[in-house]
């Protein structure tokens, strides 16, 4: 036995022994340090990682009111459409309808505005000419923002099945013969979400 | 390096020549660490996975990429059970998702008001939409042990490829730290390490996944809706005249307005009731009758009847009550001057015949102030036989005691019976224009016989020879002075007796004062009352 071999013999020992307790402390560190990312970093970094294309949504209004329709009288009608589509990677996803708490404001015209919503194809924000579809909804607006707040509550939904898919839904309001619906308003944003199943 | 001295081999040396050199032994002596630290890193990952179960943690293999990148897919979540009471916001927790059931680990962005949490995946550009309620909260995020669950991950979604790469990968490692003289590999170790990888596998089948969901939104402001109000009309002013008092305004700018309602009160600002209504946007004018100095006089109703004979019997107008004023007209064919003989109970006001060798005709004309119970018709009577026409016309409002004002008469031969003018001394004055000519000359339609400005209110005629004709019209003077005139149309010329007869309205003291206010509606909207006006 030479210094050398006896000295490798005993590298070779070491190894045996050292290399679990190292991959010990390598995946400790590792759990360690990736538990207290996950979970106990107390800042709210949301918003900044999303992966491009993953579940995405957008609409053809851009960025603009879908009403501004002021003077209503009795029997006063508005109607616009308005098209969502799917821009998403996975598929399939399921995409929502709702109003947002917080979403609806004004001074209490809601009550009195008679809302129909209509989920089709054809027409799109400019023009709804050429649109088809079935009402999902009839009813007051007021109405429509108590019961539809948020994904699970939603209304009007439908499956992306590829990206590129897309939904013109129709809005129709009218407001009431109630003397009650004089000088009032009401301001709402709708709300689209999608989620992948 | 190949220059440098061969060392003695030593005598353990296990395999064939004798060979290794210092190097060669250093380096297999590597990869048995690198082999040993690999597979002892995964027993190591395992272990960390599971052995918190001993003190009740839960692991999860998460199974989708929203809360990156602090949590990846196929990571292994140990989650503390509890229903995340106190969770502050940042704390990861799982949860029962309100629409797919699945669990869902994403962080608490804030807790509402009444104790639920807004939650948000890391990679989220958005809060989740649905709050969530503390009782469908399973856990809360404790312990992540990075990559140990991929294996389970890849098995989940047969991805094949990848599992046989781990496979390859936990091969290689054993086979590297156990390559070597005295490390062969011996059965029951090959066994567990075998076991390594269908543990891990494992994992991802005793555990259950945690699916982080994935979701975007998009928004659409609905902008604004916004209810007018409906304004009044406005320069509400209120005169004495046409036999009560005359309201005028001026329109609301509200186009969609459907009319306008009127209200009167004897007390200022208060106490308003309802009078009336017209309709139209763009009607101005209401008269609410009986209101001012002297009463509206109405037309109600008319009988005619055709005859030939001593007597016409004319029925009595439909609806006539006590107080009403009757006007009954008689027109004979007759070349002499008949004694008229009206019906018991009736006042005379003229009697007039033409004059000449042929073609004549007489009309008497009489009035009564109906009773409380008249008789069905009354007859009329002459002399000798002749055709006849006449009509009883009904009026209210008119004054019961001096029902008559001022009257005229006229004869002439033309096709034009022109009822002479009156003046008439009482606002709101209703003056009655008649005529009866020879033979049957009336106008098609028939209607082409009254004046211009009174209402037509009947126009008869018989037929054949001796026939004769006759019309009535009228028209409200709301102020008292000179009427003029008024032609009637034949169709060619004949002897005519016309007549004119003021009507005098029932007279109302004035005891009180009236205020009214002219609201607009449109449907179910009335404007507010914000416009008074006092005659």
């Amino acid at each position: 036995m030479t210094n050398t071999t006896v000295r490798l013999a005993r590298w070779e020992m070491m190894a045996r022994v050292l290399a679990p307790l190292a991959a010990f402390l390598l995946v400790g560190t590792l759990v360690l340090g990736t538990s207290r990312a996950a979970f106990f970093a107390t800042t709210d970094s949301t918003g900044n990682s999303l992966a491009a294309g993953d579940v995405l949504l957008s609409d053809d209004d851009s960025a603009s009111a879908m009403f501004a329709v002021t003077n209503m009288a009795p029997g006063s009608t508005a109607v616009k459409c308005i098209n969502v589509q799917y821009d998403g990677s996975i598929a399939p996803a399921d995409v929502v309808l709702y109003v947002a708490a917080g979403d609806l404001a004004g001074t209490g015209l809601d009550d009195y505005l008679n809302m129909t919503v209509e989920v089709g194809s054809g027409g799109g924000f400019a023009d709804c000419s050429g649109f088809t579809g079935t009402s999902v909804y009839s009813g007051t607006l007021d109405g429509f923002a108590a019961g539809f707040t948020d994904f699970a509550s939603g209304t009007g939904s439908w499956i992306a099945t590829s990206t590129g898919d897309d939904r013109t839904y129709r809005f129709s309001f009218e407001l009431q013969d109630d003397n009650a619906a004089q000088a009032k308003t009401a301001t709402v944003d709708f709300t689209w979400e999608a989620q992948n199943q | 390096m190949s220059a440098a001295p061969t060392m003695p081999v030593g005598s353990r040396a296990p395999f064939g020549e004798a060979r290794d050199s210092a190097r060669r032994q250093l380096f297999d002596v590597g990869l048995t660490l690198v082999g040993r630290l690999a597979y002892s890193a995964m027993i190591w990952m395992l272990l960390m996975a599971l052995v918190p179960m001993l003190w009740g943690w839960r692991p999860t293999v998460v199974s989708s990429g929203s809360m990156a990148p602090a949590v990846r897919t196929g990571d292994v979540l140990l989650a503390e059970p509890g229903d995340g009471e106190g969770s502050v916001p940042g704390t990861v927790i799982l949860y029962e998702d309100a629409v797919r059931g699945d669990i869902v680990a994403h962080r608490i962005r804030s807790v509402t008001e009444d104790g639920r949490f807004i939650t948000q995946g890391d990679a989220n550009p958005g809060a989740d939409s649905t709050p969530v309620d503390p009782g469908r909260v399973q856990g809360v995020g404790r312990m992540l042990v990075p990559y140990a669950g991929l294996p389970a991950h890849w098995w989940r979604n047969g991805n094949w490829p990848g599992l046989a790469a781990f496979a390859a990968g936990v091969g290689a490692a054993v086979w590297l730290g156990h390559r070597r003289r005295g490390s062969r590999l011996r059965i029951g170790r090959a066994g567990r390490l075998a076991a390594l990888g269908a543990a891990m596998l494992a994992l991802g089948i005793l555990v259950a996944p945690v699916v982080a969901a994935f979701s975007d939104s998009t928004s659409s402001s609905a902008g604004n809706l916004a209810s007018d109000t409906l304004d009044p009309p406005s320069s509400v002013d209120a005169t004495f005249g046409g036999g009560g008092t005359v309201l005028n305004w001026t329109a609301t700018p509200d186009t969609y307005a459907g009319g306008y309602r009127v209200y009167r009160s004897s007390t200022a600002d208060c106490c308003y009731g309802y009078v009336g209504s017209v309709t139209g946007w763009d009607t101005t004018t209401y008269l609410d009758p009986g209101t001012g100095g002297s009463g509206g006089i109405s037309f109600e109703s008319v009988a005619t009847a055709v005859g030939d004979g001593r007597s016409l019997v004319v029925d009595r107008p439909s609806g006539t009550i006590a107080g009403d004023l009757l006007i009954g007209v008689l027109t004979l064919d007759t070349h002499d001057g008949e004694t008229l003989l009206p019906p018991a109970g009736w006042t005379e006001i003229a009697v007039q015949g033409t004059t000449g060798r042929s073609g004549n005709t007489q009309t008497g004309v009489w009035y009564r102030s109906a009773g409380g119970s008249e008789p069905a018709s009354y007859a009329f009577a002459w002399g000798a036989e002749e055709q006849a026409v006449g009509a009883v016309i009904r009026y209210s409002g008119v004054d019961t005691a001096d029902p008559i004002g001022v009257f005229a008469t006229q004869v002439g031969e033309s096709a034009t019976p022109i009822a002479p003018s009156v003046t008439t001394t009482v606002a709101g004055s209703t003056v009655v224009r008649l005529f009866g000519a020879d033979d049957h000359d009336l106008p098609a339609p028939p209607a082409g016989v009254y004046p211009p400005g009174s209402s037509g209110r009947y126009a008869v005629e018989n037929s054949g020879s001796g026939a004769v004709s006759g019309a009535g019209a009228d028209e409200v003077r709301a102020v008292a002075g000179v009427t003029g005139g008024a032609s009637f149309s034949l169709r060619k010329s004949e002897k005519w007796v016309a007549m004119t007869i003021s009507l005098n309205p029932q007279s109302t003291p004035v005891t009180t004062s009236y205020y009214y206010v002219v609201e607009s509606y449109a449907g179910g909207w009335v404007s507010i009352f914000s416009n008074q006006a006092s005659p």
